[in-house]
């Protein structure tokens, strides 16, 4: 089953008087199931790609539709709403936010659901334990190393039971140990059939876990291919 | 999200109570500011205000407020007393002057001539004597605050001696008279002695104290004194407001006070929409997150609006708390006596706070409200 369809899209930014295109012509599916990673040199436009498909940037051309619906058929509010249901993030940096606790952190797109607080952070509680923090559930970011603070952030990626989870460089601030702990909690994530993980990555060290590497550069996907494949390649 | 904008403000202790110190800092000098002017301006009315047994003051056309004396002749007196309406009419004597205590040092004086017989317009609020022994010769009454003043650290006592124009006043009463523009010693004795002590001139009567008949209006009597005299014949409030007015038009204490407040208010603005700004700023990339994972920025406006609203309660809160006990405080102070914090000061500065916090947020809303989810993106 496709989880996201991308047909012919590009996208635009102006700099200046001038505009310049920085996605061409991308068309690819992210299926159901997959761990697929996306990746290729800075500046290519992988993140300008993952935030199209997740609905954050608007394609200038061509149409992505995710979990069957265009989103270019949503509005402001009903695109965030699209989102808050059927997207998880991971960032690079986490951004958890410091005042809150593990469980509050991960508990976020829930309140941003207007689940009761109380029983927003009990279904926190019970992801984190999932992944193995059940014992760092109430401490706070500053009190976490980087790979604890990642699995908060992937914990605050699957509370709502999304369908599509989208990393940025999930890895990049974890030293290999952490990196490759988050990693196995995200292969575990896509085997499940009805849930697709895009991972947009630098990290060579982890492509292994991918079923699939789509290879990007200036703008546009120059290679669809398997792990093996790819590494051999390089 | 209400508990999430609490615990974001609250967990960013520093920034919190920098906000908080704005506001207070804000609030605290609006609110004492406005109340000393407020209190000043009542203390102008003070004289008038504790004659609280006459409807009407009489006294010469050029007067324009409480302290300004033009003194009229005596058979003024006996003119107002005809004039139909009017029950009683009765002298009053107020006029400064300089006393010489024993030690030598002399020191200036309000004096106040109280009607001989009737007594009308003398302090009742008695800390010791009585206030009837003026109408002894040679006998005085002072304010307490005046009484601190002159003998500092000393306690109360009656049958102290001070001298005025070479004659001897002995103080044998002490009251707790209500403050005036002046601060300086109240002395109260009879119209009779302030006419004997004070130095011969050919007119000496400053005010004549009216009551209208029951029943009588006070604007047609102030009209028909005015008329039968052509005095200037005011009821008690429009002689406060007029000398209020005075002040308000002919001094440059409005401004100064004026000057403070809007100060006050413009250094509120800076520290919280600084503060407020930089807090926002700061957590820019965090609300970018929450916009990504799906939370809109109506609940973003919520999220800074609880916020905001924490952060004026608490300060306003504590701004007021602190003027209270600033007055409560210099309550006993003879510079700061009768100064008290009113209900519609309070009012006028939450309606100032909530404007300064709103207009804080204005500013950094309009960043929470543009910023760029795919900034979350940019390592």
């Amino acid at each position: 089953m496709i989880a996201v369809q991308v047909a012919g899209v590009s996208k635009d930014f102006p700099i200046g008087d001038e505009t310049v295109r920085v996605l061409h012509g991308i068309d690819i599916q992210i299926r159901m199931g997959e761990l697929t990673m996306l990746v290729g040199p800075s500046g290519c436009g992988k993140t300008t790609l993952i935030s199209i498909m997740s609905g954050i940037l608007s394609a200038s051309e061509g149409e992505v539709t995710l979990l069957s619906q265009p989103l270019a058929a949503l509005r402001g509010a009903q695109k965030v709403e699209f989102r808050r249901k059927y997207i998880g993030f991971i960032f690079q940096q986490y951004n958890l936010l410091p005042s809150l606790t593990a469980a509050e952190n991960a508990a976020m797109p829930l309140l941003a659901a207007c689940i009761p607080h109380a029983q927003a952070v009990e279904r926190a509680r019970a992801v984190l334990a999932r992944i193995g923090m059940e014992d760092q559930v109430d401490k706070l970011p500053r009190q976490l190393s980087g790979g604890q603070q990642q699995r908060v952030a992937i914990a605050r990626a699957l509370v709502h039971d999304p369908k599509l989870i989208v990393c940025d460089e999930p890895t990049a601030a974890l030293d290999a140990k952490a990196g490759q702990a988050v990693m196995q909690i995200l292969r575990d994530i896509a085997n499940e059939p009805q849930r697709a993980v895009l991972i947009v990555t630098h990290d060579n060290r982890i492509y292994h876990y991918a079923d699939r590497i789509l290879e990007m550069s200036d703008g546009r996907i120059i290679g669809d291919t398997t792990p093996e494949h790819f590494m051999h390649k390089e | 999200m209400r508990r999430v904008a609490i615990k974001m403000l609250l967990g960013d202790r520093a920034k919190y109570l920098g906000l908080v110190f704005g506001v207070t800092f804000a609030t605290l000098l609006m609110a004492q500011q406005v109340s000393i002017f407020t209190g000043l301006m009542s203390r102008t009315a003070g004289s008038i205000f504790a004659v609280t047994e006459a409807d009407i003051w009489v006294m010469d056309q050029r007067v324009r407020y409480i302290e300004e004396v033009e003194p009229m002749r005596d058979i003024e007196l006996s003119r107002v007393r005809a004039v139909p309406g009017v029950q009683w009419a009765v002298p009053f004597y107020k006029g400064l002057a300089t006393i010489r205590m024993p030690d030598g040092l002399t020191q200036q004086v309000q004096l106040l001539g109280i009607d001989d017989v009737s007594l009308v317009g003398v302090c009742t609020d008695m800390v010791l004597g009585d206030a009837a022994t003026i109408q002894q010769p040679q006998s005085a009454m002072m304010d307490l605050n005046g009484y601190a003043f002159t003998w500092p650290g000393e306690e109360p006592i009656t049958g102290k001696y001070v001298e005025l124009n070479d004659r001897r006043l002995m103080i044998n009463a002490i009251c707790d008279a209500r403050p005036n523009f002046f601060t300086f010693p109240m002395i109260y004795v009879s119209y009779g002695t302030a006419m004997e002590i004070t130095p011969p001139v050919r007119n000496k009567l400053p005010f004549i104290l009216v009551k209208a008949a029951p029943g009588e209006s006070i604007t047609a009597l102030t009209q028909r004194i005015h008329e039968a005299t052509n005095l200037q014949a005011l009821s008690r409030h429009d002689f406060a407001w007029r000398s209020i007015n005075y002040i308000l038009e002919r001094t440059g204490i409005p401004i100064n006070f004026g000057i403070t407040i809007v100060l006050s208010v413009v250094i509120g603005i800076a520290i919280t929409a600084q503060t407020f700004n930089i807090f926002v700023v700061e957590n820019l990339r965090q609300f970018a997150a929450m916009k990504a994972i799906g939370v809109t920025n109506r609940q973003l406006f919520s999220i800074v609006l609880t916020q905001a609203g924490i952060v004026g309660i608490t300060g306003y809160g504590l701004g007021i708390g602190f003027t209270a006990v600033f007055f409560a405080a210099t309550a006993d102070s003879p510079a700061l006596k009768g100064f008290i914090l009113h209900w519609q000061v309070m009012v006028g500065a939450a309606v100032a706070i909530a404007m300064i916090i709103l207009l804080s947020i204005l500013f950094s809303l309009r960043r929470v409200f543009t910023i760029d989810p795919a900034l979350v993106f940019r390592g």
